[in-house]
């Protein structure tokens, strides 16, 4: 493993480092989902280069974003992290994003998402995370929900998707909702394991 | 220079002039002292752009005293939609503060909304703050979400309120 921050039983979550800006380039050219935003981009890599770059210019910064790698292989599948970090009020929001298609479905998202959740109430002691997806992204809601976020509202006109403007849904998560939701994904993960 | 459509009973909104930056602690966004060294830099780094600015920033001053009390912060995209964020001076008491702020967003949000024809505007409020909470309620502000516990105060935590000022124009037009 490569410079690990959380490390869990198949995935692990480091800092990004210059030489992923490819890999986050290269990813947007197999995007294989068009809800997930207006629609797909193609990434540039000096942009990624560049946002890697300052990515951890300040401490204590405000956004503390994680490359999940598998322990097998150290290959870099996604991002997840934590933006709009406040420490005085002990906030944060969570953004999970595989950039491969390929290990989509496949348990790898929730455990690094639970990675973080560990990572913002244990380490960072946070009190309360909050999330935003655009409503189209019923995925990411549905995950959300798996992991204990309970739905906040909505804020209105978000973007344009299918030729009308849509809403972001807004979920929060207490500190003992996430440690039922993953007390639940340890229980069945275990079950799933002993079943094999 | 106080621009009569902005201009209240209480405090009026302008854009900022070089000066501020000997103001900077009622309005720059941070709990953390701000000099006016650093306040300089942040103007010249952020107040550069003209129309198409992504963030504009404009200062909350008594109508009484032109003493300045805040700061807003209105963060665009797209400018069809704008997150607000409104800071104020932290010598303010509690009451005076949620007073002042209350007023700000009578003047500002109808503003953006009417004549800037924005489809919608997000305001963060605090649960404590009851005459916000009474000023979006008198413009018919959107309520939008109830963040649990998102604010730290002594001895407890409260929920903060996200309201959007929405353009009925826009409503109707099937958006």
């Amino acid at each position: 493993m490569r410079n690990p921050v959380m490390i869990g039983d198949r995935v692990y979550l480091r800092p990004f480092e210059v030489d992923d800006a490819a890999i986050l380039a290269e990813a947007t050219y197999t995007e294989t989902d068009t809800f997930m935003e207006r629609g797909r981009e193609l990434g540039e890599p000096m942009e990624s280069e560049d946002w890697i770059r300052g990515l951890y210019e300040q401490h204590p910064g405000t956004q503390a974003k994680f490359a999940m790698c598998l322990r097998d292989n150290d290959l870099c599948i996604g991002l997840a992290g934590l933006e709009f970090v406040d420490l005085i009020n002990g906030v944060a929001a969570t953004g999970t994003r595989f950039h491969n298609p390929e290990y989509r479905n496949r348990g790898y998202g929730t455990e690094a998402k639970h990675l973080v959740l560990e990572y913002a109430f244990q380490r960072l002691h946070l009190e309360r995370i909050v999330s935003f997806v655009f409503e189209p992204n019923a995925r990411s809601s549905a995950a959300l929900m798996k992991q204990g976020y309970r739905p906040a509202g909505r804020l209105k006109y978000e973007d344009i998707k299918d030729g009308r403007f849509q809403d972001t849904l807004v979920f929060d998560l207490l500190p003992e909702e996430w440690l039922a939701a993953r007390d639940a994904w340890q229980r069945e993960h275990s079950a799933r394991d002993h079943a094999k | 220079m106080k621009a009569p459509f902005l201009t209240g009973e209480r405090v009026y909104i302008r854009a900022m002039v070089e000066d501020d930056k000997n103001h900077a602690v009622a309005w720059f966004d941070s709990e953390f002292p701000v000099n006016a060294v650093r306040a300089e830099k942040f103007m010249r780094d952020e107040i550069k752009e003209t129309w198409a600015a992504r963030r504009k920033y404009f200062v909350i001053v008594r109508t009484d005293s032109d003493n300045i009390i805040g700061g807003i912060k209105m963060k665009s995209w797209d400018m069809r939609s704008a997150d607000l964020t409104i800071r104020m001076a932290p010598h303010l008491s509690q009451d005076a503060a949620d007073g002042y702020k209350a007023d700000a967003l009578r003047l500002f949000v109808p503003w953006i909304r009417d004549e800037h024809e924005y489809m919608a505007q997000t305001i963060e409020i605090a649960a404590d703050e009851n005459q916000c909470i009474a000023a979006a309620e008198e413009l018919d502000l959107y309520f939008g979400a109830r963040l649990r516990g998102y604010l730290r105060r002594p001895g407890e935590r409260i929920d903060l309120l996200v309201y959007q000022a929405l353009n009925p124009a826009w409503e109707t037009t099937g958006a």
